[in-house]
């Protein structure tokens, strides 16, 4: 081509380059994506002091990421309400993670480098999470997990702090439960990533522990429509009890199929996290039901329930939304403790609030690895689309 | 192996609907529409938006949204794959690749990324012996049972048909006898969109509307369409079968007589089944089991 | 922001990397890979598989030029009879196979999950030491593969390579080896894209089997058309333009009030849209391929 149209070519990738690189702001939480947007690309510049949170907005998490996103929302508000942090305003700047650790990671680049927050919450799943924080890790900065259960989240590194406990504590819950109710041969099923083998591997140990037999793992592969193949594969071996947790979309395919194939009625199933296996299925697929779920206890947990109800016009979509609203609390009351929006020094004081933080989910404390060393549990039912607590 | 059987039908039947277009269309348009599987989602969104929008009872509905299906093949056939065809294969093979993405983002874009659910009763449902058949999956083998025959019948009884399969094996004698290729290319893209989207609704009954439901199918597909031959629709449902077979044998079987114990190939390969079936007919008989003309390099 | 743009040039230039090979292999030679992020993950999983087990990223980065390039001579002798759609498809289900055994070896390739913090030449530095290591050496490659595929179609090799693509059956005629130029040009056309995938897994320090599905191949795809199929300095263009839209478009929920769900589509639907504008009215691309004057006078 001539010269002019090469000239011409060149000035439109610039103009793109330009366009592209010159954006400081970004949808913020505080209102739906259509408001405008507040401004302040700097950590602490003027007036407000910015965290990021990368969820899952869009994928098979999307009911959840919302519900977090509602979390970090009231979280804010509340904080704002209450004077702010270090006499300024807080911001979270909520990216959508897609649900993929390709693009969590990309959200992440454009908060550090772009946004220079210095905390970034999230995600949601434990294979996003973990790559999340081992970048976040590498770049020196604060991250705080607040849906992912893996074991494997632990060795994420010292920046990294969980308000949601781990697996372990979970499968060892349900493997109790079970055991004591006479339970012995459990068929399991769950998503083939870091979370579904983390629950896996730490239930086997837990029930097998205990005296009980797993007669199959069946880890299948997320966003598929079908999944009939590996419903069939859990009748091997006759189990008394089918365990499994899934998400959202996938968790209606396979409650849904299940009932299908006569498959729930035929063996009782029990969940782990009921609510998030529940959020998006059929209601006739997982009626009566039992499950565990985490446990709101706490002198705040009242008030964050009627918040969220008055805000939202319903009860919780599910159980996410309070670990996310109290780690922004607790990064919030971090840089005020620390007078300081640098990373290393609103770590160490997180670890000091968190050596004992009254949460909406419950007492927090970290451990050594900044996990959350314990959670309320309990079992609950699903009865006529809620969930009550089971006897 | 009731379960295996029945799970087979009812795919065989989803791919059939689905191949038989793109056999007979690639075998008249000489250039492989990868878009053409996008024709099943594209049906099956339009059914569920004209139930939650427009109030239509499913049939209604599932009929408006193939007759719309069809005239967008015939759209993009008319407007755009012809002109790229005939820079050569390769350029409109790219173009449909280029509307294939532009589907799939347009798809995501209006109807959000989580899958929607055609409205249909969760019923539990029919045991025989050891396995278990769905109202929905009954409907759809029956459904192929009647359609399938009355396509056939069309291609091979009537005059139009004639027509079709006289370009389909030669279209130069064809034109030169009189009958208007393009009104008969027209006329074919029309219909396999129909069918494609019939199967794509079908599917969505058995399990849900997705965005991914064209790039999963893509690949099956086009190894039910190569293995029968290009060209030939009846091969290209003989071929469909054998697939589904193989692909629920494959899982079905039990290789702990050979390692010992129980031993299942893991579920998340069964895909795999239909790639190396492709693979294998490529390399060895790239014509098709039925095939007349190869096409090689 | 200066951190951002190093990173959008950094991918950029890696994409670069891999449009320029998928150009030799389609533009050059008429070789339609559709599964070209296969030779990409190739390179991709085995900087993370070798850096899982412990081993050295320079040992990474070798086993995955030399799978590659065994990968591609697997292909090319495959495609030896093949018409060009059909060769396509048929890379398309191998690079379909090769991500399904990443998904479910999970003892190998960590499975679904994807193997993380993979380490690199930079690992370790100070943030802004190694965007700039990584830039550097990012922009380093891109050159050196742009001087490789620029010598490649300049010498009898390259003359031959698009006899290929225009008259197959002329080259055989005239006694060419077919195939055998095709197997060597894949065999040089792989690794560099291995490379391309090695470079990207130590930066992101993360590979899973997401990245090789096939929309990747087809984004390159579109990087070709736009730049300009056969002519290397088009693939970089194209390459450019590309990763512009595509990491523009995280930015427009910003400006517009676009729901965050949708800006993942509305980067698909601009590729898409931009693919078929360019197929429909500039089917040559930004850069077109000059066709070198032939000299009758040999």
């Amino acid at each position: 081509m001539n010269l002019r149209t090469r000239l011409s070519t060149l000035a439109a990738v610039t103009t793109l380059a330009l366009l592209s690189a010159c954006s400081g702001q970004s949808a913020t939480v505080g209102g739906s994506a259509k408001e405008p947007a507040s401004g302040g690309n700097a950590a602490a510049s003027g007036d407000t002091i910015n965290l990021g949170a990368v969820i899952p907005l869009t994928g098979a998490s999307a009911t959840i990421g919302e519900d977090q996103r509602r979390g970090i929302e009231l979280a804010v508000e509340k904080i704002n309400a209450n004077g702010g942090v270090l006499g300024k305003k807080i911001n979270v700047i909520v990216e959508d993670s897609g649900g993929t650790a390709a693009s969590a990671l990309d959200a992440a680049r454009k908060l550090t480098s772009a946004n220079k927050v210095p905390v970034v919450i999230g995600e949601y799943s434990s294979g996003v999470t973990i790559p999340l924080g081992q970048f976040l890790q590498q770049q020196g900065l604060v991250h705080m997990n607040v849906g992912s259960s893996s074991p494997d989240v632990a060795k994420i590194g010292s920046l990294s702090f969980s308000t949601i406990g781990l697996d372990t504590i979970a499968s060892k819950f349900t493997a109790e439960y079970l055991h004591r109710n006479g339970y012995r041969k459990a068929a399991l099923i769950a998503p083939n990533n870091a979370y579904g083998s983390g629950v896996a591997d730490t239930f086997k140990a837990a029930f097998e522990g205990l005296g009980g037999q797993v007669t199959n793992t069946v880890l299948y592969t997320e966003g598929q429509t079908d999944y009939r193949a590996e419903l069939q594969r859990l009748r091997g071996g006759s189990p008394d009890v089918i365990v499994y947790s899934a998400y959202g979309q996938e968790s209606k395919v396979l409650t849904s199929q299940a009932f299908e194939l006569g498959l729930s009625k035929a063996v009782p199933w029990f969940a782990i996290y009921l609510s998030m296996c529940t959020a998006d299925a059929d209601p006739r697929a997982v009626e009566g039901q039992l499950g565990m779920d985490v446990n709101y206890i706490g002198p705040d947990g009242k008030s964050y329930e009627d918040a969220y109800k008055a805000k939202y016009n319903q009860a919780f979509a599910t159980t996410f939304s309070g670990y996310a609203y109290d780690a922004v609390m607790m990064a919030a009351a971090a840089i005020e403790k620390a007078q300081s929006t640098e990373p290393q020094q609103i770590a160490a004081a997180l670890k000091e609030i968190g050596k004992n933080y009254s949460g909406v989910t419950g007492q927090i404390a970290f451990d050594a690895q900044n996990q959350r060393s314990d959670q309320p549990y309990a079992v609950l039912k699903y009865t006529g689309g809620k969930l009550e607590p089971a006897n | 192996m009731t379960q295996v059987l029945i799970d087979s039908a009812v795919r065989a039947a989803e791919l059939s609907l689905i191949a038989v277009g793109l056999s007979l269309t690639w075998g008249i348009v000489r250039f492989a529409n990868v878009a053409h599987v996008q024709y099943a989602p594209i049906a099956g969104y339009l059914t569920y938006f004209a139930t939650i929008s427009l109030g239509l009872g499913l049939l209604p509905a599932a009929i408006l949204a193939i007759a719309a299906t069809g005239l967008l093949g015939l759209g993009l056939q008319r407007w755009f794959f012809q002109r790229l065809a005939s820079s050569g294969a390769a350029s409109a093979l790219i173009g449909t690749l280029a509307v294939s993405i532009v589907i799939t983002a347009v798809i995501q874009t209006v109807a959000g990324p989580r899958p929607r659910a055609l409205a249909v009763p969760l019923t539990a449902g029919f045991t025989i012996g050891d396995a278990v058949i769905t109202r929905t999956q009954i409907l759809i083998i029956a459904i192929t049972a009647v359609t399938l025959p009355l396509f056939f019948g069309f291609l091979w009884f009537s005059r139009p048909g004639r027509a079709i399969r006289g370009v389909a094996v030669n279209p130069q004698l064809a034109e030169a006898s009189g009958i208007n290729t393009r009104r008969i290319r027209n006329l074919v893209t029309f219909i396999a969109a129909m069918l494609a989207g019939l199967g794509g609704i079908l599917l969505g009954l058995d399990t849900s509307l997705d965005l991914n439901m064209g790039a999963m199918l893509l690949l099956p597909v086009i190894a039910a369409t190569i293995t029968g031959g290009i060209g030939n629709p009846a091969g290209a449902v003989i071929a469909a079968t054998l697939i589904a077979l193989a692909e629920n044998a494959a899982l079905g079987i039990n290789f702990g007589a050979l390692v010992g114990g129980d031993a299942y190939l893991p579920v998340n390969y069964r895909p795999a089944v239909g790639f190396l079936v492709l693979i294998l007919v490529l390399l060895l008989r790239p014509e098709g089991i039925f095939g007349r003309s190869g096409r090689r390099a | 922001m200066l951190d951002f743009l190093l990173y959008l040039v950094t991918v950029a230039a890696i994409y670069g990397l891999l449009a320029i090979s998928l150009n030799l292999q389609a533009g050059v030679t008429g070789l339609l890979n559709f599964g070209h992020v296969a030779f990409f993950g190739v390179g991709a999983y085995a900087t993370g598989i070798v850096a899982l087990h412990g081993g050295h990223w320079v040992l990474g980065v070798l086993v995955g030029i030399v799978a590659a390039a065994v990968l591609g001579a697997a292909v090319g002798r495959i495609g030896r009879t093949l018409a060009a759609d059909y060769w396509a498809i048929v890379t398309l289900a191998i690079a379909e196979c090769l991500r399904l055994i990443a998904t479910n070896e999970t003892e190998l390739t960590g499975g679904a999950q994807g193997i993380g913090g993979i380490a690199g030449p930079f690992t370790g530095l100070s943030t802004t030491a190694a965007s700039i290591g990584w830039i550097v050496t990012a922009l380093g490659l891109l050159a050196a593969g742009w001087w490789l595929a620029e010598r490649l179609t300049a010498i009898q090799f390259g003359r031959v390579l698009r006899l290929l693509r225009e008259q197959p059956l002329l080259a055989e005629s005239l006694g060419h080896n077919v195939t055998g130029a095709k197997v060597r040009l894949l065999m040089i056309a792989a690794p560099i894209a291995a490379v391309g995938g090695s470079v990207y897994t130590m930066y992101i320090s993360f590979i899973g089997p997401n990245q090789l599905l096939p929309i990747e191949t087809f984004l390159i795809f579109t990087m070709l058309i736009v730049g300009g199929m056969g002519n290397t300095s088009g693939a970089i263009l194209g390459a450019l333009a590309v990763q512009l839209v595509y990491t523009g478009t995280r930015f427009i929920k910003d400006y517009l009030p676009i729901p965050a769900e949708s800006a993942g589509s509305i980067r698909l639907l601009l590729i898409g849209v931009m693919l078929t504008a360019f197929l429909m009215f500039k089917p040559s691309g930004l850069i077109p391929e000059r066709l070198r004057r032939v000299d009758a006078r040999h």
